[in-house]
Parts: structure tokens; C-alpha cells; sequence
């Protein structure tokens, strides 16, 4: 938050019409106009993708057994899994049998790489497209998308599936009004339902409308008081939520059981499943960003195992996003992101696992303007580094920005009125649009 | 006192003279429901007196076929042994009179195998158990002094204790929590003293010399009652959160110096306590030398709760003597190897010392201050030629103790310098620091089967098993004698020679078809011989009781000795086909292994071997599921694999009850050979649409009996090779594959080609693969013509295939 330092100093009784009311004096407003006209400002581009589903696979997946297998090296690199044949040619690891099968509708990038092995910071990179900061926190790409475009159909602008998913996913140096709205449970459980959608038991509409405009009144009294985000934001936070709660249409998005039974099988009755399942669901509603996570992928010890339990559900949940959002011509103009915080050592460990290891891993491209069947980058024979073409965070975020019609060279104000960049330093990767 | 033997990263130590065998064979009054890895949660209550007996219960998992105790120390006894059902057992135990205050260590046998290891605290003050409500200060539970107090820290429970103390009587509270955890279970115990007013007079969290557990000591200015509060230090507590909490009016020494001294010495040594008191007391150390000794001050008769460490080294011992903060003060000491020490006093406090050396003259020269004498000063070392520069220092090397490998320069007097990191001093900043030559030393471990739990020897009946011995050799090189001795009748190992280029051994330990259920401690004893010298090496095993954050080793017990249980016979039995043919360097190799399963079992069966050699590995999750009696182990060697014959042996195990039943296969060897083929890629380049001629060049090095094969693998996606694979001439020198291409293949470069070679035989099958070749596919320019029609693989005879370095060189020619 700016500091509007001492209201009591001489300069300070020198205020500007209305301004004065919050606090802000002359001195105060010009630096604000100045620093305003020395932003970097861009106008929106033609967006290729209207929504993206980004999902984020916690703990750092593998990308030797996922989308980058290594089968003849020896097996401390390829581990212990077979690979199966894409339908365009290409390996993918044995448990992703049917993303082989649709392997020619989207893109995977090889030559992921950054320098962030713990994995607070490897979600930073992978969540904001910045290394993390002990002078800023940075908005997720969410939060970025919800400021640059805010809400559509009533419905909040960036949701996250099932929980907010880190401390990154968060809206950063933003108005914490750019949050995510967080379901606060699992779409794959019987009963599910969204926290906080519907009216509280016993209270009607006409009950509800004069408990808010009494919070307005209370409000009120603050906000004349006092500049503070927290109460504005909470404001329009709550303004959304009305919007939300009075909407028909927009929370008949939330309800995954009005889907086909025989869709829901499709996806898998489990959590991948559901949750992407959801995702598409909200999308086709309006949600402009979908952060959702699927279990755990920090495979200390006993990688295939663990691969043979966590990826089927996801391979399953997937390949029925993908057919889905294209039977429905919505996989054009919606981006399909599948990422992580890194990948995981080229040697696997003594408790048969493999760990962090960021220097290189896999992304999975799909729709929303993406190349359909490529490959883009890759690895060298260990999977130790990328072999050519690499990819950073700041490439990546800079390029799913580019397709939502937002460039990333455009500055933000952060606090203490300095201007950032949404993404610095990344390129566009023209090489996988289509 | 009694002897013991601790490494510097010790904490707790196993008593060498006492650890005997001790096996307790109890009527079992549960149903004889077949369980394996018993396992111990908790101890209730968790010790008792020396010279009494105490029923104890045990609450854990998998404790059905529980037969009996293995305690490592044999004045300690069980009777009246009670298996309630699967998780309860109780029983009696003894302590013999001459037991020290202290913890000891023991282990569950059953008819299956070794339970996890426990401490159980043996103190000569009466024991009281915790009597709840004792939560509310105003309702202590009143307990008298010289008392030890069984308790429990439950979640958000505070326990208080009221004493009546007279004007001038010391209190001084010892807590064991931590050093009863285990499990995972970190119990960080916090310790004040109040008084009737509620203030605060003494507090403790974390006493450096008991890690994370607390001492307190008062000494009351006037009578009254005084109160004792006990609680998790972050109001944190479980069932689990068990403590003894020792009551004296004798305080106890947190530091002693000397803090060590020579083989069989009568040490005179002054004592700090944790109020700035010192005293002097006598101990007579060991005739061996040991590296941490356990020694208990007796002050008017009370011994201290939890015993002091003491160096017993082959040393000249010299304390400081002040002045010695610069070193101009100073003279060289008369003797080396000598060990220093002294206090840092007040802050900023440096010590010098001095020694005379001749030139080219090594030393080891180590700080063992925090490590074996448990003082809080984070020493760092520093040499100096004696009024002259700086020459070598450090901080942390064996962390946070300094160790430095200092060769003298040249024939003169140097100076050590001690201090502490932060500059810190005080009455107990006491440090030890050894100067010695170098000197060879040898000693094992045995390797982890599974992570971060000490390795144990359990061998079922008419089986056998396997341990990987590592042998760390300081100082000296050669081959090493591993002997595995002190088995229990029935049981066997035969001695095995680990090579001199070697760092580990396997060792198999049998058991016959008609051995008895037992269980003991087992030694190992390593010998290196050199010329007419020979030097021998104890085991040193640690069983890591508590980790923190990141698995950091916080409290656990140091033994020269390895439970061994000779248990029921095992469901199955693994046999190895030994391979005929050796494993080359980038080869692969599949193991077979052939189950014998006994009537009635047909559970799933996990393998692995008991270790890799150096550039070795293998599938290590590999599983025979129901009614499957084969399979095969995917072994690779990579480039640099260590080659020669190495012994080996296969694990399997299968799940009772959760609980593992583990026995190996009978040894068989694994021959890791050089490379037979050297491949030569050359980068190929086409169109798409067109086919490409991939040009391999093979040498093969020698020439063994069978098929020779040659196969290209790993295609550019789209392409395809009609005969990939060609029997090969070994007198040969290339093979060319022909790639079919076709028009919507995806263009780019490829560098995923590699070249498998195989040379199959009655033995086996050697394979071997190289990779990595580059196929570069581009779009052409312009419209490119019609294909030609695929022509078949060039045979011997036809006219050579040019590499695209001679096809360039040909154009050139012929402009």
C-alpha cells in the first residue's frame, strides 16, 4: 500500500477537492499522476484464448515419467517405467495412455528450466513468472488476469479448485480484491457444494438485502475514515459475491451434478475427474482463469508407484478435458495449462524416488491458440538439461499472457507507486502458435 | 561408572563391557496370530529405579507373536511377560542395583523378527507416577525431593509440582522428554520453577548439554513452597509426550574440564553446574581408549540424573593457563599429540596454545567441544606460525566442531587459536580441543535396507539373509577382513574380504533348518593388514530415535553391536539363476529369479538387491504377484561402471500383517565388463518425403560366441526403418539403415537415435546401447519431386554410403 505519510504536515492541508476526503493531498496526487504517466502502458491485443485452466500438479512431476521419457539410459536416469507410443510418433511415460492417444491436439515443452529447487520458490516462478522477491510479492497469473479483465457472466474472474493452492496463487502487490474465490471443498465428493454460494439457512432474499445494506452503512463509516485496500477490496469482494449469490445462471456453473451422468464417468468419478470436470465447467460459464491441483507429485521415494497411483485419474481426467472442450469448440479459445513447480532428478535415489530437479522439466500446452502435436524443446539424453530451445518461467507466462490478449511488458503499480512489469523479461514463444 | 563407547555425532552410548545377550522367553496369553516388525509406540510408565522392579505396558503395533525383550545392557531383566492382543503387552521388569542413572536401550523379539528400539530411563530416586488434575497452580501435586516423576505433557497440558524448600536449599529440576521420544514424535519439553507468588525464579527450555530437554536449578532465598511447571515448550502434547522428571537438592554439572583424559588415569576434574558452582571430583577412566565415556557426579552422595561425557584419548592433557589471549603469551607445550583446553570466559574471549613442529609434519587437529563434551561454545580454529601470519583455520567441518588436516610448513613453533563463532563466553563455554598425528583407522556401518532405520540381522529358519557391510577406511588402504561374530547358535556368516578399491561388502548370514528362536548382539570386526602392522575396526551403528525438519539426526543411540534374530522359517524361498554371460558397461542385463513358494502361501513377493555396485542398477520395485513364480530384473551399467566380479545377493520379502518377512537368495556374482561395441554416429540429413541413410559406424572389440545383432532404436517420430535390426560381421566396420521418411513427417532435428547391440548365445544375452545419433528432417525449399522408390538395404557388396562429411567433400571435388 502507498504510505501517505504524516496528514498533519504543512504540505498535507493543501488537498484536492474530493481527494482531500480519503486523504490524499496535492503533493500526494501529482507523484501519484506523474509516476502514473511514466508507467508503461500497452493496449489489449487480440486474444487467441478468452479462458485458461491451469493445472498445477504440487510437489514437482516427474518429467522422466510423464512427458519426457528417457528409455535407453540406463535405469538410475529412466527409472523403472515403460513408455508408451503417441499417436504422433512421440514417448510419454506407460500411465499416460490415453493423452498419448490426443497427443496431436496439443503441445509439450521438453526444455522447461529455471533455478529454483525448493519448492516455495519453484511455485513462485511457476505461479507468477518472477523469481520470488523479499521486497515484493508478486500477483499470481490469475490475479493479473482478474485485474486486467475483472469479471464475466457475474462470475469472479479467477477461481481456484478445490483451495487456494499456495501463498503465490494469491493477488500479490494487487488489491486483494484480484484473489481467487476458492470452491473451499472437492468437487469429487457426494454432496458437494460451493462455501458461501447460497443464502444462509433462514435468512430470504429480503433478509439478505438488509444485512448488506446495513454492512454498507458500516462500511461507510470506515471507508470515510480512512483509506485502506483491505476495506475497499473487501467491498468489491463482497460486491462480486452478491453478484454471485444473485445470479441464477452464473451459480448454476458451480453445479458439476447438473452435468451428464456418462460425462462424469468420462472424466473419472474421483478428484482429477471432478475437478477438471468443474474447470470446464466454469470456463464455459465465464471464469476467465481456473487454477486447479491435482494430489501429490513430490516423489521422494518410490516414483513408480506413485506414478502407477496419481497419473492414471489425471491421464483419464485430461484426455476427457481436451476431447470435451473440443467436441464443444471451446478448446480454441481456451488455454490448457498442465505445470508444476519443477521436475525431479535425472538419477533416481536410493529409496527409488527422484528429487527436485528445475533445471529442466515438461509443460503441457493445449487450445487457445497452442500448436496442435508439437514438441517444443527438449532434453538432453539423462534429462539433466535442456538440450536446446529452452523455456523460462518468465517465457512461459509471457507467452499464456500474450494468447489472453494482455502484453506482459505492461506495468502494474506496485506499492510504494513503483511500476512492474506483469511478466519481465519473458519472450513470447512464437514458435508454438498456431 | 561404566565404560562406554560413543561417535562424536553420538548422544546416548551402549555400554561395551555390559552389552551382553539377553533373551527373555515369556508364555504368551494372546492368540498365536502370525505379526512381523513388532513395533513400540510407547512406554508406560518410561523407567523405574535402580535396585526395584516395575510392571511396564507397552502400547504398539503388530505385537501378537511378541516372545520376548533384547535389552543391550544385562542387569536389566523382564518377567511376567503379557501379550493382551496385538497392540497391548505388559511386563515386569528388574533393574540391578549397580545401574547408573541413565537410559537403556531394548528391542521386542518376536517369532518374526526385531521390534524398533526403545530407551527405558533407569534412575536411583524413587519413582512417583503423575497423579491428575494437576493443571491449575493453585492445585499442584505435592511431591518431595530426591524423587523422579513418571508424567505425561497431553495436549495444552501444563503439569505443576509443589516442593517445600527451606532459606538456602537448592532445587534442581533434570526433564527427560525428548530422550524418550521416538517415532517422529518431537517432544520439546519447557521447565520452570515459581514461587507461591506465581513469579518466576528459574526456567529452561533447551539445556545444550541434554539437546533438547531442560535443567533448572534455584536456590531459595526464603522457605516456602516452590512450584514446578512442566509443559510442551509451544503448549503443543500428545499420549505419546512421556517424561521423567528428576527432583534433587543436589544441582548436577553441565561441564567438566579436563574433559578428558588418558587410558586407565585417575582424573582429577573441576565440575560447573548450571548456577556458576564448581567443584572438583575424581573419576578413574577406562584402560582403552573411548571416544565418549559416560562418568556421573556424585556431589554429597547424589548422583547427577543423566551422566557427563569424557574424552579417554592417548593425550597429553593441558588446561589454559591465563594469560593466554595473544600469542606472544605463550610458549610451545613440552608434548604432542596433546589435547587443550580451558574455558571462554567472557565475550570476545581467544585462547592461545602453542606446539613446536618439524617441517612437512601432519596433524589432525579437532575441536570436540560441542560433539563429546556437549558445551555450548561453537568453537573456531585457527593456526598461526607463533608470532607470525595466519595460516590455516575453520569453523564447521565437523559441525559446528572445527577439524583441521594441517601440515607444518617448516620446523617451528605454531599457535592455535580458539574462540567462539559468535564471540559468546561464559562459565561453561568449555572446549576440548585434540591435537594428533594422523593415524590409520578403519571401521564399519551396515548399509540402511530401509531409510533412516539401523539396519538389524533377522533370519528366518533353513534361510538365509543378506547385509551390505560399508568399511570406512581413514588413513590407511588395502583389503579388509570383515567378520561378522557373536552369532547365536544356529547362525552363521562366513568372514568375507572387501578389496582394497572397495567401500562395501556383502556379507549372507544363514540359518539352519532346525535353529532355535533367538536373539542377541552381534559384533563386527574389521582387519586391514599392512606388511607386519595390522589394525582392527569396530562397528559403529547409529539408530536415529528423532529427526527434525529437513530429517536432521537430533537424538538417537550409537552402538558397536547389531541385534541378530534368528525367527520362524519364512512362506517362500528366492532362488537367482546365476547369469552366464557378463554385464557390459551401457549394457542391460535381466536377472532371472525363480519363487518358491510353501503350501498355502500366495501373497506377492517384493525383490531388490541388497546393493548396487559403483555405475550398477536395477529395477528396484520389482514384484511376483499371486501364483506367479518367475520373473526378471532389468539390471543397466552405466559408461563408467566399475568393472570386475562382484558378489551379490537378491532381497525379497512379503507383508504379514503389514509387517515384513525379508530373507535373500544364495549368493551369486554379477561380472561388469568394458563395452564389446564402439558406435560412430554420423549426422544424418534428409527432406521429408525422401528416405535418409543413417550411417553407423561399429567396432566390435571382441569377438565372443553367438549372434551378433546390431539394432537402430529410437526412431524421429513418423519414421520408420524396414530392417532395423542387422545380424553384424564382427570384422565389419559399419551398418547403414535406411529411414523411411514420409511426406507429413515432422521436420526438425532429432538426436534421439541409439544403436542396441546384441550378442546372443547359450550363455545369455549381452546387450549394449549407445546412443545418441542426429537425424536432421527438413522441409524442402521448393517442391520436391516425386519420391524415388524405396530401395532394399545395401548389401555388403554395394558401393559405400557416403557420411555427409564425405558427400560435402565429393561436391567440392566435383565443382
Amino acid at each position: 500500500m502507498k504510505c501517505s505519510g504524516n496528514v498533519f504536515a504543512r504540505r498535507g492541508f493543501l488537498s484536492v477537492g474530493a481527494l482531500g476526503a480519503v486523504g490524499l493531498s496535492l503533493g500526494d496526487f501529482l507523484r501519484m499522476k506523474q509516476v502514473q504517466a511514466e508507467q508503461k502502458h500497452y493496449d489489449f491485443i487480440e486474444p487467441k484464448a478468452d479462458s485458461v485452466i491451469h493445472i498445477f500438479l504440487p510437489g514437482g512431476m516427474a518429467q522422466q515419467e510423464s512427458f519426457d521419457p528417457k528409455p535407453y539410459s540406463p535405469i538410475e536416469y529412466r527409472g523403472e517405467m515403460g513408455t508408451v507410443r503417441t499417436n504422433n510418433g512421440e514417448i510419454f511415460g506407460e500411465t499416460m495412455q490415453r493423452l498419448a492417444g490426443l497427443a496431436d491436439r496439443f503441445t509439450v515443452i521438453r526444455s522447461m528450466t529455471h533455478g529454483e529447487a525448493a519448492h516455495e520458490r519453484g511455485v513462485h516462478n511457476m505461479f507468477t513468472g518472477y523469481k520470488p522477491s523479499p521486497a515484493l510479492v508478486f500477483p499470481s497469473f490469475g490475479s493479473v488476469v482478474s485485474h486486467e479483465y475483472g469479471p464475466r457472466n457475474n462470475l469472479p474472474p479467477y477461481v481456484s479448485i478445490p483451495n487456494v493452492p499456495n501463498e503465490f496463487a494469491s493477488s500479490g502487490y494487487l488489491s486483494s480484491s484480484y484473489g481467487p474465490f476458492a470452491l473451499g471443498a472437492d468437487p469429487a465428493r457426494d454432496g458437494f457444494k460451493v462455501q458461501d454460494l447460497n443464502l444462509a439457512g433462514g435468512v430470504d432474499f429480503d433478509r439478505f438485502k438488509r444485512r448488506r445494506e446495513a454492512l454498507e452503512q458500516v462500511n461507510q463509516y470506515f471507508a470515510d475514515r480512512q483509506s485502506s485496500d483491505s476495506v475497499v477490496a473487501m467491498d468489491s469482494f463482497y460486491d462480486r459475491a452478491y453478484s454471485l449469490i444473485s445470479s441464477d445462471k452464473a451459480r448454476e456453473a458451480f453445479n458439476i451434478d447438473a452435468e451428464d451422468a456418462g460425462l462424469r464417468d468420462k472424466y473419472g468419478r474421483n478428484e482429477a475427474g471432478q475437478r477438471l470436470l468443474l474447470s470446464r465447467r466454469l470456463v464455459e460459464a465465464g471464469v476467465r482463469f481456473v487454477t486447479m491441483t491435482y494430489s501429490g507429485w513430490d516423489h521422494h521415494a518410490q516414483i513408480t508407484q506413485n506414478f502407477r497411483n496419481n497419473m492414471p485419474a489425471l491421464d483419464q481426467a485430461l484426455a476427457a478435458l481436451l476431447e470435451d472442450l473440443d467436441s464443444r469448440g471451446l478448446l480454441e479459445r481456451t488455454l490448457v495449462m498442465v505445470s508444476s513447480e519443477f521436475g525431479r532428478t535425472p538419477k533416481i535415489n536410493p529409496d527409488a524416488g527422484r528429487d527436485h530437479w528445475p533445471k529442466v522439466f515438461s509443460v503441457m500446452l493445449a487450445g487457445g491458440g497452442i500448436k496442435r502435436g508439437l514438441i517444443h524443446g527438449a532434453s538432453d539424453s539423462t534429462a539433466t538439461e535442456p538440450d536446446h530451445s529452452p523455456v523460462g518461467p518468465a517465457d512461459l507466462a509471457t507467452t499464456m499472457y500474450h494468447l489472453l490478449g494482455i502484453v506482459a511488458d505492461k506495468e502494474l503499480m506496485a506499492p510504494g507507486d513503483r511500476p512492474i512489469e506483469i511478466c519481465d523479461g519473458g519472450r513470447v514463444l512464437n514458435e508454438i502458435l498456431a | 561408572m561404566n565404560s562406554h563407547s560413543k561417535s562424536c555425532s553420538a548422544i546416548l552410548l551402549a555400554s561395551t563391557k555390559c552389552i551382553g545377550i539377553i533373551v527373555c522367553s515369556f508364555l504368551m496369553t494372546a492368540s498365536n496370530v502370525r505379526a512381523a516388525e513388532p513395533h513400540i509406540r510407547r512406554i508406560t510408565p518410561a523407567g523405574l529405579s535402580s535396585g526395584q522392579s516395575r510392571s511396564i505396558s507397552l502400547i504398539g503395533e503388530r505385537l501378537s507373536d511378541v516372545t520376548g525383550i533384547l535389552f543391550y545392557d544385562q542387569r536389566l531383566k523382564a518377567s511376567e511377560f503379557k501379550v493382551t492382543d496385538d497392540k497391548n503387552i505388559t511386563f515386569e521388569v528388574a533393574a540391578d542395583p549397580s545401574l547408573n542413572n541413565d537410559l537403556y536401550a531394548f528391542r521386542l523379539i518376536s517369532k518374526t523378527g526385531l521390534s524398533n528400539m526403545r530407551l527405558l530411563g533407569v534412575n536411583k530416586f524413587p519413582s512417583v507416577v503423575e497423579v491428575e488434575p494437576n493443571s491449575d497452580f493453585e492445585s499442584p501435586q505435592v511431591i518431595e525431593l530426591q524423587q523422579t516423576i513418571d508424567g505425561t505433557v497431553r495436549n495444552e497440558d501444563v503439569d505443576y509440582f509443589a516442593v517445600e524448600l527451606e532459606a538456602g536449599q537448592t532445587l534442581s529440576v533434570e526433564l527427560e522428554g525428548l530422550r524418550h521420544a521416538s517415532d517422529q514424535n518431537f517432544f520439546d519439553p519447557s521447565l520452570a520453577i515459581l514461587d507461591a507468588n506465581r513469579f518466576e525464579v528459574a526456567s529452561n527450555d533447551d539445556a545444550t548439554l541434554l539437546r533438547q530437554d531442560c535443567l533448572c536449578s534455584f536456590q531459595a532465598l526464603q522457605a516456602g513452597r516452590y512450584i514446578i511447571e512442566v509443559r510442551e515448550s509451544s503448549y503443543g502434547g500428545n499420549d505419546d509426550c512421556l517424561y521423567r522428571l528428576h527432583v534433587s537438592n543436589q544441582t548436577r554439572p553441565v561441564t567438566m574440564i579436563p574433559a578428558g583424559g588418558k587410558p586407565g588415569e585417575l582424573l582429577q576434574a573441576t565440575l560447573i553446574d548450571d548456577l556458576g558452582n564448581s567443584w572438583q571430583e575424581e573419576f578413574q577412566l577406562p584402560d582403552s581408549p573411548t571416544e565418549s565415556f559416560s562418568v556421573w557426579s556424585n556431589r554429597n552422595g547424589v548422583q547427577s540424573p543423566s551422566p557427563n561425557y569424557l574424552r579417554v584419548v592417548e593425550l597429553e592433557n593441558y588446561v589454559e593457563a591465563e594469560p593466554n589471549g595473544d600469542m606472544k603469551s605463550v610458549a610451545p607445550v613440552s608434548v604432542i599429540p596433546a589435547a587443550f583446553q580451558g574455558v571462554l570466559q567472557e565475550e570476545n574471549d581467544e585462547d592461545f596454545f602453542a606446539f613446536s613442529a618439524k617441517k612437512d609434519q601432519r596433524f589432525e587437529i579437532q575441536s570436540v567441544t560441542r560433539s563429546a563434551v556437549r558445551s555450548p561454545a561453537d568453537t573456531v580454529l585457527n593456526i598461526f606460525k607463533l608470532n607470525g601470519n595466519h595460516l590455516a583455520g575453520n569453523d564447521d567441518n565437523k559441525g559446528p566442531d572445527s577439524f583441521l588436516d594441517f601440515k607444518a610448513p617448516e620446523d617451528g613453533d605454531y599457535a592455535i587459536r580458539v574462540r567462539d563463532h559468535l564471540g559468546r563466553g561464559g562459565i561453561d563455554f568449555v572446549y576440548r580441543v585434540e591435537l594428533n598425528a594422523k593415524s590409520p583407522s578403519v571401521q564399519t556401518d551396515i548399509a540402511e535396507q530401509s531409510r533412516y532405520q539401523s539396519q538389524q540381522i533377522v533370519v528366518p529358519q533353513g534361510a538365509r539373509t543378506a547385509i551390505e557391510v560399508k568399511v570406512n577406511r581413514r588413513n590407511i588402504g588395502g583389503d579388509a577382513m570383515v567378520n561378522l561374530e557373536g552369532l547365536p547358535a544356529g547362525l552363521s556368516a562366513e568372514a568375507v574380504l572387501c578389496p582394497a578399491d572397495r567401500s562395501s561388502v556383502p556379507i549372507v548370514i544363514r540359518s539352519s533348518s532346525d535353529t532355535a528362536l533367538s536373539a542377541t548382539l552381534a559384533s563386527i570386526r574389521t582387519v586391514i593388514t599392512q606388511g607386519d602392522t595390522s589394525i582392527t575396526g569396530p562397528l559403529r551403528q547409529r539408530t536415529q530415535l528423532i529427526r527434525a525438519q529437513n530429517n536432521v539426526d537430533v537424538w538417537g543411540f550409537d552402538c558397536n553391536q547389531v541385534a541378530v534374530a534368528a525367527t520362524e522359517a519364512a512362506p517362500f524361498d528366492i532362488e537367482v539363476i546365476q547369469p552366464g554371460v557378463p554385464l557390459v558397461r551401457d549394457g542391460t542385463m535381466n536377472l532371472k529369479v525363480k519363487l518358491h513358494r510353501k503350501e498355502g502361501f500366495d501373497g506377492q513377493v517384493r525383490l531388490r538387491l541388497v546393493y548396487n555396485t559403483p555405475g550398477m542398477s536395477a529395477n528396484g520395485s520389482i514384484r511376483i504377484e499371486k501364483d506367479v513364480t518367475e520373473t526378471e530384473i532389468p539390471i543397466t551399467a552405466n559408461g563408467n561402471a566399475t568393472l570386475g566380479v562382484w558378489a551379490m545377493s537378491l532381497l525379497a520379502w512379503t507383508s504379514i500383517d503389514r509387517g515384513d518377512i525379508k530373507l535373500s537368495s544364495e549368493p551369486f556374482t554379477i561380472e561388469i565388463a568394458d563395452r564389446i561395441f564402439d558406435f560412430a554416429f554420423n549426422k544424418a540429413m534428409g527432406e521429408v518425403g525422401k528416405p535418409i541413410d543413417v550411417l553407423v559406424g561399429v567396432k566390435q572389440k571382441r569377438v565372443l560366441e553367438g549372434t551378433t545383432e546390431i539394432e537402430l532404436v529410437g526412431l524421429p517420430p513418423g519414421t520408420t526403418c524396414d530392417a532395423s535390426k542387422v545380424v553384424f560381421d564382427p570384422t565389419a566396420e559399419q551398418v547403414v539403415y535406411r529411414l523411411n521418411v514420409p511426406a507429413d513427417a515432422k521436420p526438425g532435428s532429432f538426436k534421439t537415435l541409439n544403436c542396441r547391440g546384441t550378442i546372443t548365445s547359450d550363455a545369455g544375452v549381452i546387450t549394449q546401447t549407445n546412443g545418441t545419433g542426429e537425424v536432421q528432417i527438413d522441409v524442402p525449399l521448393v517442391a520436391a519431386p516425386a519420391a524415388p522408390a524405396p530401395t532394399a538395404s545395401p548389401e555388403p557388396a554395394a558401393p559405400k554410403v557416403l557420411t555427409r562429411l564425405e558427400q560435402l567433400r565429393a561436391m567440392r571435388e566435383s565443382n
